[in-house]
C-alpha cells in the first residue's frame, strides 16, 4: 500500500524549506555587497563617459523617472566644473534586457556618450553595441527623437548609425535614450 | 555487482571516466567558457563546489529518497547550491561572474552533477560520495583548463591573461569565438580516442 502523499513527500517539504531559510540567509547577508559591487562598476564607467570627471567629487542626486526615483550622478571636474549627468537606464532589447548609463552635457540637452553596462544581444552583431564606435556615436547627439538609420547615414543631430545586421537592438538602445530623457525629472524641478 | 570503493571512485573520476573527455557531460558550459583559462577555471570551481555539497548532502538522505521523488530532490538540492554560488561569486568576485553570466545559473542543468547524484550518492557512505565528487571536480577541472589553455595559447598568445607567445604567432582568432570551442574540442577528443584505442590494441 502506497503511503499517503503528505507523508511521502515529507522530506521534500522539509528540505525546500530548509533551502529556502539557507536562500534567504545567503541574500540577506550578500544583498548590499553586490549592491557595491554594482554601483563601483557604474561609477568606473563615469570618467571614460565624461573625461576629465574626478570621481571624489561626483554628486549623487535622486531623479524621478516613470514613478520611481532612481539614483543619478553629477560629474564634476578637479576644478569643480560641472561635466555633465550620467544616468543608470534599463530597457527591452532584441533577446533580454540592456542596461546602460547615459551621459548628458551640464544642459541635459545633448547627449555626451552611452555606456552599455550588460547585454544579451546576438554574438557577433547586436554585442556590438558595447564597442566604442557605437556608444561614441551618440555624443553631441540631441536626445529625445534619435532614432537608428541605415549605417553609414547618419547626418542630423537625431540619427544615429544603425549596428550592421542588428537594426533592432540599435533602436532598442535609441529607445531607452529616449524614454528616460523624456520621463526624467530631477528633484527640485528642473528637467 | 561490487560497488566501486572510495579510492576507485576517486581515480575514475580523474581519466578512465573524465567528465568532459570520456563522458561527455556538462559540454554547454564546457564550450561557452573555454575562451580563457580565468572562466574555465572558475566554472570548474564552481561547478566542482556544487557537485561536492550535493553528493554529500544526497548521501546523507540516502536511506530516505522515495525512488519517485529522489530528481526532485536531486534538483531541489542543486539548484539551492547553485543559487548559493552565484551570489557569492556576484559578491566577491563581480567582473568574473559578468564574465560568465547565465552559465553560472546553468549550474543546475549540467548533467554531471545529477549523474553522480544518481550513479554514486544516492547509493553509497558520505565518505564514499566525496571522494567521487572530488574526483569528477578534478576531471571536469583537466577537462576545462586543457581546452582552455589550448583556446587561449593559440587563439590569443596568452596563458591566464600572461603573454607567453611571441607576437611573431599569428593568433588564431577563431580559436576565440563559439567556432573554436567546437573545434578545439573535436580535435582534442579525436587525440584522445586515438591515444585510447592504441593503447588498447598495443
Amino acid at each position: 500500500m502506497q503511503a499517503h502523499p503528505l507523508k511521502q513527500a515529507s522530506l521534500v517539504i522539509v528540505l525546500a524549506t530548509v533551502f529556502a531559510l539557507i536562500l534567504a540567509a545567503v541574500q540577506l547577508g550578500l544583498r548590499d555587497r553586490i549592491a557595491q559591487n554594482k554601483q563601483a562598476q557604474t561609477l568606473s564607467q563615469i570618467p571614460l563617459l565624461l573625461p576629465g570627471a574626478d570621481l571624489k567629487k561626483t554628486v549623487t542626486l535622486k531623479a524621478a523617472l516613470e514613478q520611481k526615483t532612481i539614483a543619478i550622478y553629477q560629474a564634476f571636474d578637479a576644478n569643480d566644473r560641472l561635466l555633465g549627468y550620467v544616468v543608470p537606464a534599463q530597457g527591452a532589447g532584441f533577446n533580454d534586457q540592456i542596461e546602460l548609463l547615459i551621459a548628458y552635457d551640464p544642459s541635459l540637452q545633448r547627449l555626451r556618450g552611452i555606456s552599455v553596462i550588460s547585454q544579451k544581444e546576438t554574438p557577433g552583431l547586436g554585442d556590438n553595441m558595447t564597442k566604442p564606435a557605437f556608444t561614441k556615436s551618440f555624443a553631441g547627439k540631441k536626445p529625445g527623437q534619435i532614432h537608428a538609420v541605415q549605417p553609414g547615414f547618419a547626418a542630423s543631430e537625431t540619427e544615429i548609425d544603425a549596428l550592421s545586421g542588428a537594426t533592432v537592438s540599435s533602436q532598442s538602445v535609441c529607445n531607452i535614450v529616449n524614454r528616460v530623457t523624456q520621463g526624467l525629472r530631477l528633484q527640485g524641478g528642473q528637467p | 555487482m561490487q560497488e566501486p570503493t572510495a579510492g576507485e571512485r576517486f581515480l575514475n573520476g580523474l581519466l578512465p571516466e573524465n567528465p568532459t573527455y570520456r563522458q561527455m557531460l556538462g559540454l554547454c558550459a564546457t564550450l561557452a567558457v573555454t575562451n580563457g583559462v580565468k572562466p574555465a577555471f572558475t566554472m570548474a570551481c564552481s561547478t566542482g563546489f556544487v557537485l561536492i555539497c550535493a553528493n554529500a548532502m544526497i548521501s546523507l538522505m540516502r536511506k530516505h529518497l522515495q525512488p519517485h521523488l529522489r530528481i526532485l530532490i536531486f534538483t531541489l538540492t542543486i539548484a539551492t547550491f547553485v543559487t548559493v554560488v552565484d551570489r557569492l561569486l556576484q559578491a566577491f568576485f563581480y567582473p568574473m561572474s559578468q564574465q560568465l553570466g547565465p552559465y553560472v545559473p546553468l549550474i543546475i542543468v549540467n548533467c554531471i552533477i545529477i549523474s553522480r547524484c544518481e550513479v554514486c550518492a544516492s547509493k553509497q557512505s558520505l565518505p564514499i560520495a566525496i571522494a567521487d565528487a572530488v574526483g569528477q571536480t578534478l576531471g571536469f577541472l583537466i577537462g576545462l583548463v586543457s581546452l582552455a589553455s589550448l583556446r587561449e595559447l593559440l587563439g590569443n598568445g596568452t596563458w591566464c591573461e600572461f603573454e607567453i607567445l611571441p607576437q611573431s604567432w599569428p593568433r588564431w582568432r577563431i580559436l576565440m569565438l563559439p567556432p573554436g570551442a567546437f573545434i578545439t574540442f573535436g580535435l582534442t577528443l579525436g587525440f584522445i580516442e586515438w591515444f585510447v584505442h592504441r593503447k588498447q590494441r598495443a
